[in-house]
């Protein structure tokens, strides 16, 4: 059922940019292993991504090809206790190298990962944004990723109320 | 609008909510407690059932701080269960600065033989001088006795152990514990051990609410007592025997035998007993401190074992 690894595969980007891609790179995800299968007949037209940029779809790519090969999780969206075990282990150094692109990349990547659905890919970027999260003063939280305060001065006081032995820590 | 102030809004938070989920899932207690202040939308991601499931799950030692299955748990119990587990180690940390810790006073007013905590920290169990064994609820505000195994006996509860059924997905476990009469010089007492099971009592809801239990053997021992030390896992027991002026014996015995009759118990007795450091390992392993040194048995067959002999 499965075709030659050696099958080529058209994508285009929402920018115009296309990629001709070995087949078993793009079925890292999952949404286009799908669209694939629903394929009979082999098709010139290229495959639409209209959520993802050229640039992203380029960095996407290189880690596909990276993993290609590798077992895809399964699709079974309720995580076991061994995969939940696995998942909280530290980013491989090959993508914590991969992953080391500025904050606006790194949200792009996370989105075409999500919009995609390349589990592992998702994976390490909310691993890496948690990462950025980690030791920091909500301030200093506040500032890194550009949130507003939105909370009124009592409500503030509140919530920090409600965990006061953990303040200053 | 965000042509007016594009530099002000934030990605991270024009992010799907299972996304932060996702993000959030990945923090420790304390991270999550921080990312929780900083606007709305975080502190609605950080109240998310998924959340404190991911961080409990993570948790190693899970078993112990959960007496029911995880999915049955609201998103606010296992948040407070993460929260008091991080706060009791930040309350180790200030003991050592010196500062007063969180404390709790229990007020009796019966004699007290034993205490034993039940592993997860909620039930606190206290034998009485009366052969009766009291739980008390540590979550509950106003902290009394319940009954877990009647009095009604002049004799007296000297030894306890427990076992917890750790694959059951409901808090279960195994209570042994001797009973002897009290008063009477301790050569002519009447020792008696004792295993009940023991189980979460849930109310309506699925919550648990108390303990209860059942009496699964009643033996001897075959040595008349005292016992000093008692420990059980799984099928078996083993007792040691602590004689002042007399040797110390080990017994090991398999409970599950559901006899009627004491003297269907089989004992086998363990040379070299040193009067501590008794422990029953899970895959069959006995250990203790004999005079000078410490003693492993790989694996103790019962089936080697003399016949109980009374």
């Amino acid at each position: 059922m499965a075709a030659p690894a050696t099958q080529q595969i058209k994508i285009r980007c929402n920018d115009e940019k296309e990629f001709t891609v070995d087949r078993d790179v793009l079925e890292r995800s999952v949404l286009i292993k799908n669209m694939l299968e629903d394929v009979t007949e082999q098709q010139d037209a290229p495959i639409p991504l209209p959520n993802v940029s050229g640039p992203v779809m380029a960095k996407v790519l290189e880690y596909c090809t990276h993993h290609r090969g590798e077992p895809l999780p399964s699709a079974d969206t309720e995580q076991s206790q061994d995969e939940t075990r696995k998942r909280t282990t530290d980013i491989s150094e090959w993508d914590q190298k991969f992953i080391t692109v500025d904050q606006e990349m790194l949200f792009e990547i996370i989105l075409a990962a999500n919009y995609l659905d390349i589990k592992s890919l998702l994976d390490v970027g909310c691993k890496t944004v948690a990462n950025m999260i980690k030791g920091k003063t909500p301030e200093e939280i506040r500032k890194l990723f550009n949130i507003v305060n939105d909370f009124t001065p009592e409500e503030e006081a509140q919530i920090k109320k409600e965990n006061e032995w953990a303040e200053d820590r | 609008m965000s042509q007016v102030t594009p530099r002000l809004e934030s990605v991270l938070l024009s992010f799907p909510t299972e996304l932060l989920v996702e993000v959030v899932k990945n923090l420790t207690c304390l991270d999550i407690l921080h990312a929780r202040v900083t606007c709305k939308r975080l502190y609605e991601v950080t109240k998310s059932l998924l959340v404190w499931r991911h961080v409990v799950a993570q948790e190693p030692r899970q078993r112990l701080w959960l007496e029911r299955p995880i999915n049955t748990y609201t998103s606010e119990e296992l948040e407070g269960l993460a929260l008091r587990r991080l706060s009791v180690e930040f309350g180790y940390d200030n003991l050592i600065k010196g500062a007063q810790p969180h404390q709790r006073t229990i007020s009796v007013s019966y004699d007290i033989g034993r205490t034993k905590l039940v592993p997860g920290g909620r039930w606190l169990l206290v034998t009485t001088l009366r052969g009766g064994i009291f739980y008390y609820d540590l979550d509950c505000e106003d902290v009394g006795p319940n009954v877990l195994i009647p009095e009604g006996s002049t004799q007296c509860i000297m030894r306890i152990a427990i076992d917890v059924d750790v694959s059951s997905p409901y808090l279960k476990f195994n209570l042994a514990f001797w009973v002897s009469r009290y008063c009477p010089p301790i050569n002519n007492a009447n020792p008696c051990l004792n295993v009940w099971e023991i189980r979460l009592l849930l109310d309506d809801t699925g919550r648990g609410i108390g303990l209860e239990g059942n009496c699964r053997a009643k033996f001897s021992g075959g040595f008349h007592g005292p016992y000093s030390n008692i420990v059980l896992c799984g099928k078996y027991i083993a007792h040691g025997v602590d004689r002042p002026l007399t040797e110390r014996i080990l017994g090991f015995s398999p409970w599950t035998m559901d006899h009627e009759y004491d003297r269907s118990y089989y004992c086998r007795q363990i040379p070299g007993f040193g009067g501590h450091g008794l422990a029953l390992l899970p895959n069959g392993q006995l250990f203790f401190l004999a005079e000078s040194h410490a003693v492993l048995y790989p694996r103790v067959s019962t089936a080697s074992g003399e016949p109980l002999k009374l």
